[in-house]
C-alpha cells in the first residue's frame, strides 16, 4: 500500500493507493503545510511507503520518493483515462497544461507571473462577491449567457465586476463571465504548447461546476475524472 | 592542499573551512596584475559575503584550487579596477561592444578594458536592490532589462573607478545597452559611439550588394567593412590622443593575446562539455565564457588562471571524475541567466549544460591573424550574436541541437529586454526537434519554488 501524497499550496491531498484508492483526505495546506503533511501522515494509516508531489514535496520528511506535480499528473491522469492527450489541472495558486504521450510529459507549461489563471482568481472574487465557492460554482451553471471580463488580473476584474454589477446584469451571468475568463486564460497559456483532446480536467477546479461548464463550452468534449483533487496524488503513489 | 579532495560542488562555509588547509606559499601566489606590490586577490568566496555578495551563501562553487582562484580574481574585478586607477592606468569603458573594442584598448599597456554592463549581475550577488532602486529613481522603470542597474552604478559611481573613456555602441546592438547608455551620456559622462551595422541577410531584389563570409559561415555586406574599420580607427583615435601612445604592432600583439584566450576557452568547453562526467560546473563555466569580452580587466592573469582551469579539466576527464552524477541529463542553455543561482537549481536537478549560446558569438571566435587587423576585428564583429536577424540565431542553435546530444533546451528569458521578448517565442517555435523550457528570470531573490518545479519537471520529462 502506498501514501501518495500532493502537497499542495492549497490543500494537501492523500490517498492510500494499492492499484485502487482505498482512502483519501483533503486538508487545508494554509501556510501551514508541514502540519497538514503530518495530518494526512497519521490519519491515512496502512501504508508501507510514501511518495510526495506538489509544491511541499520536500517537506515530507519521510517520502521514499518525490516528484514534481507535472509528472504525477501525467501518470495519475494517464491511469485514469489511458487516451488522454492534454491535461488542465487549475489549482489553488498556479495553473498546467500538460501534453500527454504514451503516458509520459510531452510537453507542459504552467501559468507563471500570478494568480489569474489559478483558483485563487476564483476564490478572490467569490470574496468580493460574499459568495462561497460552492454557490459560486451553482450560480455560473444557472447562467443564461456569461458576460465578458477582460481583465485577468484579479484587482482590475473586481472593478470591471462591479461596474457590470452596477450596470443591473445578473450575478449568475457575471459569475458565468469570471469562469470563461480563467478557462480563456488557460487557453491562451496552452496555446503555447497546443491543447489537444483528449482533455482531463483535474485539480481543485474540477470540482467547480462554473468552470467545468466554462472549460466545456471553450474546449468542447472535456473529461472530468472521479476523484480530480486526487490525480497528483494518485500519480505520485504509481510512480513506485 | 587542496590535491587529493574529490571534485564536488561545495557551500562557502566549506569552503572557507577548505582554505584553511591551503598553503600561505600557495595563496601568496597569485597577485593583482601579477605585482608584488599591489596585494592578493586569493580568499575564501566568504569574504565577498563581507563586501556585500551576500547571494554567494546560496551558491554551491567548484571545491577546486583553480576555481578558487577564478571566483577570487572575477569578484574582485572593482577592487582591481579601483587599483589600476590609483596605479595611474586608464580605465576604459567598453559598453555593449561586446567583443572588439577592448582589443582594441588591451593595444594601449596603460589601459584596462572594462564592461559596465556586467553590473547587471551585481544585484543577483548582492542581495539588494539598491541597484535596480536608483535605476528606478533615474528613469528606468521595473519593467525594463536588468541592465538598468548599469545606469545606477554609474549614478552611485562605487562600482568601478570613472572612466577615462567610454565607448558605447548603438544601432544593431542591443536595445537596452543603448538606451541605458543615453542615459547615462544624459547624466554628463562623455560617450564615444560606435554604430553597429545589421547583418543583413542576402536580398534577392538587391543584386548589386557584394557578401562576405566570416570564417564562421555568416554572410555580410562587403562594405560593412570597411565601416567598420573606420569605427575601430575612431576609437583607435581617441586611445591615441588619451595615452599619446599607439603602436599598430601592439593591435597585432593584442589580437594574438585575445584569440589565445579564446582558443584556451574553446579547448575548455570541449573538454566539459565532451566529458562523460561534467567535470566543471555550469556556474563557473559562465564565469568562463564571458571572461572573453574583457579578460574581467587582466587579461594576462585570466589566461593564467584558465591554464590552471583547464589542466584541473584535464586532470578530472582522465581520471574520470567530476562534479555530476554519470546520468546527469545534456541540455543546452540559451541566453545567459541574470541570475547565477539558477545554474546551480538546475545541476542540483539532474541537469547538466553541455552547449551554451549566450549571445556573445563575436567573443567567442578567433580573429584573423593573416590580414589587417581593423580589418580582421570587423570581419571578427560580423560574427555577433546580436547584430543577425533571430533566424541566424537559430539556426547556430540549431546546428548544436542536431548534433544529436542535447536532450533538452533551457532559455532564460529576462523580463524587459526587448530581444528575449522578441526572439525566445521564436527560438522556442523553430527548434521542433528537442524539448524546450523557457524560463522568465525574476528579479533577485525571486526564484520560486514554481520555477524549481518547472525545472524539475522538465528534467523528469527528459529522463
Amino acid at each position: 500500500m502506498v501514501l501518495g501524497l500532493d502537497v499542495g499550496s492549497s490543500y494537501t491531498k492523500g490517498i492510500l493507493f494499492d492499484g485502487h484508492v482505498r482512502n483519501k483526505i483533503v486538508l487545508k495546506t494554509s501556510f501551514k503545510p508541514k502540519l497538514a503533511v503530518e495530518r494526512a501522515v497519521n490519519e491515512l494509516r496502512g501504508y508501507d511507503r510514501i511518495v510526495a508531489t506538489g509544491f511541499g514535496r520536500d517537506l515530507v520528511a519521510n517520502a521514499d520518493k518525490t516528484i514534481t506535480e507535472i509528472t504525477a499528473f501525467a501518470k495519475g491522469a494517464s491511469h485514469i483515462e489511458p487516451s488522454v492527450r492534454t491535461i488542465v489541472d487549475i489549482g489553488g495558486q498556479d495553473s498546467k497544461i500538460i501534453k500527454v504521450k504514451e503516458e509520459r510529459v510531452d510537453r507542459f507549461v504552467m501559468n507563471d507571473r500570478c494568480a489569474a489563471g489559478t483558483g485563487n482568481f476564483i476564490e478572490k472574487i467569490a470574496q468580493a462577491l460574499d459568495l462561497s465557492l460552492a454557490e459560486f460554482g451553482q450560480l455560473a451553471v444557472n447562467a443564461d449567457r456569461a458576460e465578458i471580463i477582460d481583465s485577468l488580473c484579479v484587482v482590475m476584474a473586481e472593478t470591471e465586476i462591479l461596474s457590470l454589477v452596477a450596470e443591473g446584469k445578473r450575478l449568475e451571468d457575471i459569475v458565468a463571465g469570471v469562469c470563461e475568463a480563467l478557462v480563456r486564460r488557460i487557453d491562451g497559456i496552452g496555446s503555447q504548447i497546443g491543447i489537444e483532446s483528449p482533455i482531463l480536467f483535474c485539480g481543485g477546479g474540477a470540482l467547480n461546476p462554473g468552470l467545468i461548464r466554462a472549460m466545456k463550452r471553450i474546449f468542447g468534449a472535456v473529461t472530468i475524472p472521479e476523484h480530480p483533487q486526487f490525480i497528483g496524488a494518485i500519480g505520485a503513489a504509481l510512480s513506485l | 592542499m587542496l590535491k587529493n579532495i574529490d571534485p564536488q560542488k561545495i557551500s562557502l562555509k566549506e569552503w572557507s573551512r577548505q582554505f584553511r588547509l591551503l598553503d600561505d606559499s600557495e595563496i601568496r601566489r597569485f597577485k593583482y596584475y601579477n605585482n608584488d606590490e599591489w596585494g592578493i586577490y586569493l580568499s575564501p568566496p566568504a569574504t565577498f559575503m563581507v563586501y556585500g555578495a551576500r547571494e554567494l551563501r546560496k551558491l554551491k562553487l567548484d571545491n577546486s584550487l583553480a576555481a578558487l582562484r577564478l571566483w577570487g580574481f572575477a569578484l574582485n574585478e572593482s577592487e582591481r579596477l579601483f587599483r589600476a586607477r590609483q596605479s595611474g592606468k586608464h580605465i576604459i569603458a567598453t559598453m555593449g561592444d561586446l567583443g572588439t573594442v577592448p582589443v582594441i584598448a588591451m593595444a594601449f599597456p596603460d589601459c584596462i578594458p572594462f564592461y559596465p554592463d556586467c553590473t547587471w549581475w551585481t544585484p543577483f550577488f548582492n542581495e539588494s536592490t539598491v541597484l535596480l532602486d536608483k535605476a528606478s529613481e533615474l528613469g528606468t522603470p521595473e519593467a525594463s532589462c536588468f541592465v538598468r542597474s548599469t545606469l545606477a552604478a554609474f549614478h552611485k559611481m562605487a562600482y568601478f573607478p570613472k572612466p577615462d573613456i567610454l565607448f558605447a555602441s548603438t544601432g544593431a546592438s542591443c536595445d537596452d545597452y543603448s538606451c541605458i547608455m543615453q542615459m547615462v551620456e544624459d547624466m554628463g559622462f562623455e560617450l564615444n559611439w560606435l554604430e553597429i551595422p545589421f547583418r543583413r541577410k542576402k536580398q534577392d531584389h538587391f543584386t548589386d550588394e557584394k557578401y562576405a563570409r566570416t570564417p564562421q559561415g555568416l554572410d555580410y555586406p562587403e562594405r560593412f567593412e570597411t565601416y567598420l574599420i573606420n569605427e575601430y580607427k575612431h576609437v583607435w583615435q581617441r586611445m591615441q590622443d588619451l595615452t599619446n601612445d599607439g603602436d599598430p604592432e601592439k593591435l597585432g600583439e593584442s589580437i594574438k593575446k585575445n584569440n589565445r584566450l579564446r582558443r584556451l576557452v574553446d579547448q575548455i568547453k570541449a573538454l566539459t562539455h565532451g566529458a562523460k562526467i561534467a567535470p566543471f560546473p555550469a556556474l563557473e563555466m559562465m564565469v568562463i565564457e564571458f571572461g572573453n569580452l574583457y579578460g574581467y580587466a587582466d587579461i594576462d592573469e585570466w589566461i593564467d588562471i584558465l591554464e590552471m582551469v583547464k589542466s584541473k579539466i584535464i586532470d578530472r576527464v582522465k581520471s574520470g571524475n567530476g562534479v555530476l552524477d554519470s546520468d546527469a541529463i545534456p541540455l543546452a542553455w540559451i541566453t545567459p541567466t541574470a541570475d547565477p543561482l539558477l545554474l546551480n537549481i538546475v545541476e542540483d536537478l539532474g541537469g547538466r549544460v553541455v552547449a551554451t549560446e549566450y549571445v556573445i558569438n563575436q567573443a567567442l571566435s578567433e580573429i584573423e591573424e593573416d590580414i589587417d587587423p581593423f580589418r580582421a576585428l570587423a570581419r571578427s564583429f560580423m560574427n555577433a550574436s546580436l547584430i543577425g536577424s533571430t533566424e541566424e540565431r537559430i539556426r547556430h542553435i540549431s546546428a548544436g541541437v542536431d548534433s544529436g546530444r542535447i536532450a533538452g533546451v533551457i532559455i532564460t528569458n529576462m523580463l524587459g529586454c526587448s530581444h528575449c521578448a522578441m526572439e525566445t517565442r521564436a527560438i522556442e517555435k523553430r527548434l521542433k526537434n528537442v524539448p524546450i523550457l523557457a524560463i522568465d528570470i525574476p528579479a533577485p531573490l525571486g526564484i520560486t519554488e514554481q520555477i524549481r518545479t518547472r525545472i524539475a519537471a522538465f528534467i523528469e520529462m527528459l529522463k
